[in-house]
């Protein structure tokens, strides 16, 4: 599956654009702030119904306008048009062949993507939720039951927090309520468990492999799942918690405090990992992602590489593009301050390409 | 919007405030008033302010009523040993509508959902306990909608009926009539399948 065609409207700094793409590389070069990985985010929002950065769709839409599209069609097959509409205050519709999807979760996984930035940073050096989102994340687009489990999961989990909250207004604890919602917080919870298991032990021998085509080290990569559903019954470990989640008025035990550490030659790479060494970390997390999701799907996911030679040496450099070619990767979207860089690297793969140079969108031969 | 009279503006603002009604719409309703006589209009809110003073609340079943008990809990006929759990009013007429129900009901208000700062002391569960605790109850029929607060509700529900002589069943979940499988949701066809239930007793069902 490949993206051959995007129009925006009202999307961030464009009121307007149209695009065409090449099944194989596309680039988009041009200075600091011209709007390059906002068309990426643009494409991101085709295959996942949301931003990539973030939070809240008010964010992408155009200074000055009330509302955003995205409009994009994917050849497979067959031509898959999908169209996401954004109207300040209203809800975000997206629409697949011209049928509004009635969630957009329901959309998940069916245009599998891979987006590497360098905010990627945090996903080593913040708190557990960046791990986790990036786990979800990956497999959400594998296996749809774990974001259906997902999404029950959190929902009970915000019950279960606001009754806490309201036994501390009220001075009075309820156990007969908060025992309901454990039934349901260990159902889903325990699903999840079982599917990060699984996934995440079959992405670490793909981080090995990577790692070790990127970086010439030959440190030994290594990855452990920290779940409390790892030591005991989650349903033991929240009716223990019970007085202690009164006290602190949330939930203290259950996979939504489940961590992913990784660690380089067995030392924590979070705690004594270099600037290098992390960054060629992430593109093997990333790659090793790409690999799983390709696998278990059967399908190329877009590959969207945002500034990826920020802070990467020329070999490394090349190391990367050899990998990408050599490594049947689908499409993939890449932008770069500078122009020729990529342009002199990817010539020397003979593939098809395109080029748009920006902020005024030129295309270049 | 500009109005020519003040008295307009506060009866189109008073309209509006319905569910459903906007500003054009609550103007054309006062506008259909104003060509009313003053007696026919009179007798409009006269019989709307009755409605909301003389209504009352089933003690039983906190159903609405225009007496103490309401008509259903009243009516010797129906099977007082069944009880319906539902959440709101709109649910009893639903049920009543299908002529296939002949015990009576429990009307809780809601569902528990501290989200939204309802907490099962907000809801009339300790009476429908109370209910069940007389010993005239055999069935509670749980008719809560398939959602995690209604869930929740239900599961609360049959904890604190624990160690009562009361059966607790919920009313099935799955395939519409008239529908069609390949339509269905994977979530309620898989519900479907694990519930399934023997061909005679479906077909006994059926016939009743």
């Amino acid at each position: 599956m490949y993206l051959q065609q995007l129009s925006i409207t009202n999307f961030r700094n464009y009121p307007l654009a149209r695009l065409d793409f090449s099944p194989h590389w596309n680039l988009f070069s041009g200075d600091n702030g011209s709007g390059k990985t906002t068309l990426l985010d643009a494409i991101h929002y085709l295959c996942l119904g949301k931003s990539y950065f973030h939070h809240s769709d008010l964010t992408s839409v155009k200074h000055d306008s009330d509302f955003f599209r995205i409009d994009g069609s994917f050849s497979d097959d067959q031509v898959l048009r999908m169209v996401c509409v954004y109207e300040a205050g209203g809800k975000k519709e997206l629409q697949k062949n011209g049928v509004a999807y009635s969630r957009i979760a329901n959309h998940v996984g069916l245009i599998p993507v891979v987006m590497v930035t360098p905010d990627d940073q945090l996903l080593i050096d913040e708190g557990s939720d960046e791990r986790r989102r990036f786990m979800d994340g990956t497999i959400s687009q594998i296996d749809h039951t774990y974001l259906e489990n997902l999404i029950e999961y959190n929902r009970v989990l915000q019950q279960r927090n606001s009754a806490l909250k309201h036994f501390a207004e009220r001075r009075k604890t309820d156990r007969a309520l908060i025992e309901s919602y454990d039934r349901k917080l260990c159902d889903s919870g325990e699903k999840i468990f079982h599917l990060r298991t699984e996934y995440f032990s079959r992405m670490i021998p793909l981080i090995r492999q990577f790692h070790a085509l990127l970086s010439s080290e030959t440190e030994e990569v290594s990855a452990e799942y920290a779940s409390v559903c790892n030591k005991e019954n989650l349903a033991v470990a929240l009716s223990a918690s019970f007085e202690k989640d009164c006290i602190t008025q949330r939930t203290n035990e259950g996979i939504h405090r489940d961590d992913f550490d990784f660690f380089l030659s067995k030392r924590s790479l979070k705690r004594f990992g270099s600037q290098g060494q992390k960054k060629s970390f992430l593109m093997s997390l990333k790659f090793a992602q790409y690999e799983l999701i390709k696998r278990e799907k059967n399908l190329l996911p877009l590959l969207l590489l945002d500034d990826l030679f920020d802070k990467l040496d020329e070999k490394r450099s090349r190391n990367i593009f050899r990998l990408i070619a050599d490594n049947g990767f689908g499409q993939v979207f890449i932008t770069d301050t500078h122009c020729d860089r990529v342009r002199e690297l990817i010539s020397q793969h003979p593939t098809s390409f395109t080029h748009y140079l920006l902020p005024d969108l030129k295309k270049c031969d | 919007m500009n109005f020519p009279s003040k008295l307009i503006e506060d009866a189109v603002a008073e309209f509006e405030k319905l569910p459903g009604i906007g500003k054009k719409t609550a103007l054309r309703l006062v506008l259909h008033l104003l060509k009313q006589d003053v007696s026919s209009v009179e007798q409009f809110t006269h019989t709307i302010e009755k409605m909301r003073k003389e209504i009352r609340f089933c003690k039983n079943c906190h159903n609405i009523s225009d007496q103490e008990i309401c008509s259903i809990c009243a009516n010797p006929k129906r099977d007082s040993s069944l009880v319906c759990v539902v959440e709101t009013i709109r649910d009893v007429i639903a049920i009543e509508s299908t002529n296939q129900y002949n015990g009576l009901y429990h009307v809780l208000g809601g569902v528990i959902s501290p989200m939204e700062g309802v907490g099962p002391d907000d809801l009339k569960i300790e009476s429908l306990v109370q209910r069940c605790a007389s010993g005239k109850v055999r069935e509670v029929i749980m008719a809560l909608n398939p959602t995690i607060e209604g869930d929740t509700t239900i599961f609360y529900i049959s904890k604190k009926l624990h160690g009562l002589p009361v059966k607790i069943t919920s009313i099935a979940r799955g395939v519409s009539f008239g529908g069609e499988l390949e339509y269905v949701d994977d979530v309620t066809l898989a519900r479907s399948i694990v519930t399934r239930m023997p061909y005679e007793s479906y077909l006994v069902k059926q016939g009743d």
